[in-house]
């Protein structure tokens, strides 16, 4: 691990820890839901940005994640915490055989084909509706209860989002994370090195999905509920959005992007809620066309010598 | 009964070939995804609504009203937003119009809501009496969907093999390089193919807003099926879109009588999944 | 390289703390109004507020309460249940209000509910109707609407005397599944024959259900939708273009056909659908109904529909027990609702309490059901007909 990532993780666990503190607590709630995108897009981040592998039914997965969780909870009495362990278990069982089957296409193929999954998935969620309680949703027991529940759940999404990130960055240094990235890169280079490309792209796959898998039963177990909303096409655009603010392919693009987008959407929704979305798809569009390096093309554009440091900084 | 469901099938799957067709043809030419094809189908619908209710239009022009506001829009969309496909010589053009495409579906949608408000409207119908086909009642607008929807996809098939410009397109979908050599100026023909195809779409909407009623979230369902319809009949292929239309629309109404109706939609899906999976280049299309 | 991060960590600090940090308690009382705004039903929202809003002006004109203005505050709650907890926890935090009027949708109010009792903040249910959010008992809820069980049991004697064979499409959430099981259960037990298909609520095509429901042997002689998204006009609509009404009667379950969007779609093929409603020309209602109805129809030119009525006496037996109880602490209000006995615009409101399992906790139970039969186009809307009793 570098010096520099060890010092972010630090100062967010920090600033984490304070927030509660120094902030209206309606906060809380907000924040939590920042580290449920966090865990969601680092997730996808594994899968697209260091595998290459353009999944457009991530969404699906915190739903396979959420929902296992919950109906365990419900039908034998899970505890929260281990089902915690049950969706992202699930979820990345369900990516291993996914990830088989989409061996086979790539790039937009690929895409169609992640996205007529989710889509099945959403149906059977709705359609199941006596097991899955249909669009209205499930209940799902919280963490934890009592007057402080709120504030441990929070906690609880911090260190989860921690974990996540330290993963994440554990896997971008290491040798299995090389292999990702070659598979990305070149995948007829990487083949004729030797590397098991078949191998590493359903395992990209799968720990991203297993990722998400974690990242909806934290949302089911937080909030109290799941509903099929989880694993709409619109959570998937967040999704999009928040690797392309917060820079693709990096280990703090979907943390950065993921707190710019919730706690900007907070903001706006105190002014002008109907519109954060048309507010958002107006950036999304204007970033995808003008800046594709997130944030760091926009400190480019500002400063050279910010850029300087800041290529200094995530490079070292 | 059986043919009751054949028949509305047919029907409705003369409508999914029209989104297809315009769909497999944007894809051909510019090759790309966009994922705001179902954006144009609800501005076609809005665009007859208004036409008929504010402007007093008869219905013969509410149609080509829809047609010619969706070929404009799709048109400056493709130039300003789509345009650095082809002159920045993207590495990864897919990826690009992955999430721009995305970001536009949310914008139009959100536009939408604001502009013409959450409300669900009902322009007037086309055609007021019902119609029997071998003994099957059918509303005449859905009728009035399914032949038109036909005569435009015939006559893009039409258009695409004897015009000069259609075979332009056509040789853009094989080979791009090729097509450069002999003279087609892909730019110029991505902008206008991409107007074509959203005023197809445009023309569905606008087709069947008497019949499904409009709202500024209807175009979710139809992209779905144009794409569904697109990777099973073939990129590129106006034969296998219409095919493919049919085939999906008649597939889906008998599976959901006698199968299940809560799974309607996941039929499709899995259709499109077990093509791109089995068959990527659909019925008809080329590799 | 210390520097960017602490720059980072600043730009973070920043945004976070820029919001403005909550008006100063002033010297208002505040009621919360949750409700959908700009999804899911937000026709019926829209009505929620501006009767919230009604209600409030004509309390503050006469003094307000305990000698303070009223202040209504609003949230959207988007008709989705993760939406509609956290617009519920951000406006219990950030408003400090003293009880939550106004929420609609049985599924996202169940999940409410569990937000409202552990921040221990009242909450009142106008037309929520699913029968989980009282069963659970909680002290927090009380319910001035009817519910599910209640409404099946008022409506069974109209369905048995009419029909043998019913069908049953109900949107799959808390409102509609409680709803069409109760209604079967005891549809079944007197002996008519039941069918029953669910269909997810955003559904806009329910002609799959529809054909099925046409194939049927013997035939649906009536059509009850429990429904409150869009597909409430476009089942009625769909079901004339397969042809399976206007022989199949139709059965709203609730007033939606009074609403200027159902003649729109509708026109006037929806001339012979029937629906359930709580009032009627024949129900006598109490002065103050007649005030609210007469002040609503001045102030935004359409009747109020009948959950208006609801709405209409829980934000007035809430003024009234905070100047009983002497008190606007949410926590004292929740434990003096229930000793409510309120004069209501439909009948005297009491919050009656059974032990044991069942949905009777905090709930009124005075309500009367009428069915109502669209009989003719009306300007823009409909002349109506009591059908029963």
């Amino acid at each position: 691990m570098k010096k520099n990532e060890i010092i972010v993780a630090v100062t967010i666990i920090v600033l984490g820890l304070i927030a509660p503190k120094a902030l209206p607590s309606v906060w809380i709630t907000v924040l939590s839901m920042a580290f449920y995108y966090a865990i969601l897009t680092i997730g996808w981040n594994i899968i697209f940005g260091y595998t290459g592998l353009f999944s457009y039914g991530h969404a699906a997965f915190p739903a396979i994640g959420g929902y296992t969780s919950a109906l365990l909870a419900q039908h034998i009495g899970l505890s929260p915490f281990l089902g915690l362990v049950a969706g992202a278990f699930i979820a990345g069982l369900l990516g291993i055989v996914i990830g088989l089957l989409i061996l086979r296409v790539h790039g937009f193929y690929l895409c169609l084909v992640t996205w007529a999954f989710a889509e099945v998935v959403n149906v059977i969620i709705t359609a199941e509706h006596q097991i899955t309680g249909g669009t209205g949703g499930l209940l799902a027991p919280t963490f934890f209860s009592g007057p402080n529940a709120e504030l441990f759940g929070y906690f609880m999404g911090l260190g989860l989002m921690i974990f996540a990130f330290l993963i994440s960055i554990l896997l971008y240094h290491s040798r299995w994370g090389l292999n990702l990235f070659a598979v990305r890169d070149d995948i007829d280079a990487a083949e004729s090195m030797g590397i098991k490309t078949r191998f590493w792209k359903v395992f990209g796959f799968a720990f991203g999905c297993s990722l998400a898998g974690l990242a909806g039963a934290y949302f089911a177990h937080f909030l109290g509920l799941i509903d099929p909303g989880i694993g709409g096409l619109d959570q998937m655009g967040y999704v999009c959005l928040i690797v392309i603010i917060g820079g693709l392919g990096t280990v703090y693009g979907p943390i950065l992007g993921s707190f710019f987008v919730v706690i900007t959407k907070e903001l706006i929704s105190g002014y002008a809620s109907g519109y954060s979305l048309l507010i958002f798809s107006v950036i999304m569009i204007l970033a995808v066309r003008f800046l594709s390096g997130g944030f760091m093309e926009i400190i480019q554009v500002i400063s050279p010598r910010l850029n300087n440091r800041y290529l200094k900084f995530v490079n070292k | 009964m059986l043919l009751e469901l054949i028949i509305r099938g047919i029907t409705i799957g003369l409508v999914y070939a029209l989104m297809g067709v315009g769909l497999a043809l944007l894809n051909g030419v510019m090759r790309i995804i966009n994922f705001a094809h179902g954006e144009f189908y609800m501005i076609g619908g809005y665009m007859a609504y208004y036409a008929s209710t504010m402007l007093g239009f008869q219905f013969y022009f509410s149609v080509p009203t829809a047609m010619i506001v969706t070929f404009i829009l799709g048109a400056v969309v493709e130039k300003l937003l789509l345009s650095p496909i082809h002159t920045q010589e993207m590495e990864k053009p897919m990826d690009y119009a992955l999430i721009m495409t995305f970001g536009l579906l949310l914008f139009f949608r959100q536009l939408a809501i604001k502009v013409f408000g959450p409300y669900r409207h009902k322009p007037a119908d086309y055609i007021t009496s019902d119609v029997y086909i071998l003994g099957v009642k059918i509303s005449g607008n859905e009728v009035l969907a399914g032949v038109v929807s036909a005569i435009l996809v015939i006559g893009l098939a039409i258009f695409i093999k004897k015009t000069w410009r259609g075979r332009g397109w056509r040789a853009t979908t094989q080979s791009r390089q090729g097509a450069k050599i002999n003279g087609v100026d892909i730019g110029k023909e991505s902008w206008i193919a991409c107007g074509v195809a959203c005023a197809l779409a445009g023309a569905a909407g606008a087709l069947v807003a008497p019949i499904f009623t409009l709202s500024p979230t209807i175009g979710g369902s139809p992209l779905v099926k144009s794409y569904e319809v697109m990777a099973i009949g073939g990129l590129g292929s106006i034969a296998g879109s219409l095919v493919a239309g049919l085939m999906l629309g008649v597939t889906e109404t008998l599976g959901a009588f006698y199968i299940s109706s809560a799974y309607k939609d996941a039929i499709g899906f899995l259709m499109m999944g077990f093509f791109l999976l089995f068959r990527p280049q659909g019925l008809f299309g080329q590799k | 390289m210390k520097k960017s991060v602490l720059l980072t960590a600043f730009i973070f600090i920043l945004t976070v703390f820029l919001p403005p940090i909550g008006a100063m308690a002033g010297d208002t009382i505040k009621l919360g109004v949750v409700t959908p705004m700009s999804t899911g039903d937000f026709r019926s929202g829209k009505i929620n507020v501006q009767t919230v809003e009604l209600a409030v002006e004509q309390i503050n004109a006469q003094g307000g309460v305990l000698g303070k203005k009223l202040e209504v505050v609003t949230a959207d709650d988007e008709g989705k249940p993760a939406a509609g907890v956290i617009a519920l926890k951000r406006m219990i935090a950030k408003e400090k209000v003293s009880a939550v009027v106004g929420l609609w949708h049985s599924s996202v109010a169940v999940a409410q509910e569990k937000v409202a009792t552990q921040m221990q903040v009242p909450m009142m249910l106008h037309y929520s109707w699913t029968d989980d959010l009282t069963a659970g008992h909680s002290d927090y809820v009380y319910r001035v609407g009817p519910f599910n069980a209640e409404i099946a049991q008022l409506a069974l004697p109209y369905i048995d005397q009419n029909f043998k064979n019913i069908a049953i499409l109900y949107e799959t959430n808390a409102f509609g599944s409680g709803f069409a099981n109760y209604l079967e259960k005891i549809a079944k037990a007197k002996g008519l024959n039941v069918y029953s298909i669910g269909y997810p609520q955003e559904a806009t095509d329910l002609k799959p259900q529809l054909l099925q429901l046409k194939a049927k042997s013997p035939k649906p002689e009536l059509l009850v939708i429990a429904a409150v998204y869009e597909a409430t006009n476009l089942i009625p609509k769909q079901a004339l273009e397969i042809g399976l009404a206007p022989e199949m009667q139709i059965l709203c379950s609730w007033d939606w056909p009074t609403y200027p969007a159902f003649q729109e779609i509708l026109g006037d093929k929806g001339v012979g659908v029937t629906y359930a409603t709580f009032e009627s020309d024949k129900l006598k209602l109490s002065p103050l109904g007649e005030k609210f109805k007469k002040a609503y129809k001045a102030k935004y030119d359409v009747d109020p529909p009948v959950f208006a009525l609801f709405l209409y006496d829980e934000v007035m037996i809430l003024a009234e027990t905070m100047e009983r109880i002497k008190s606007s602490d949410p926590k004292d209000i929740a434990a003096g609702l229930k000793d409510t006995k309120f004069e209501g615009t439909t009948g005297l409101i009491t919050f009656e309490r059974q032990e044991g399992p069942g949905p009777i906790w905090n709930q009124w139970m005075g309500h009367q059901l009428f069915i109502n039969k669209l009989t003719a186009v009306e300007g823009k809307g409909y002349k109506r007909e009591q059908i029963y009793p």
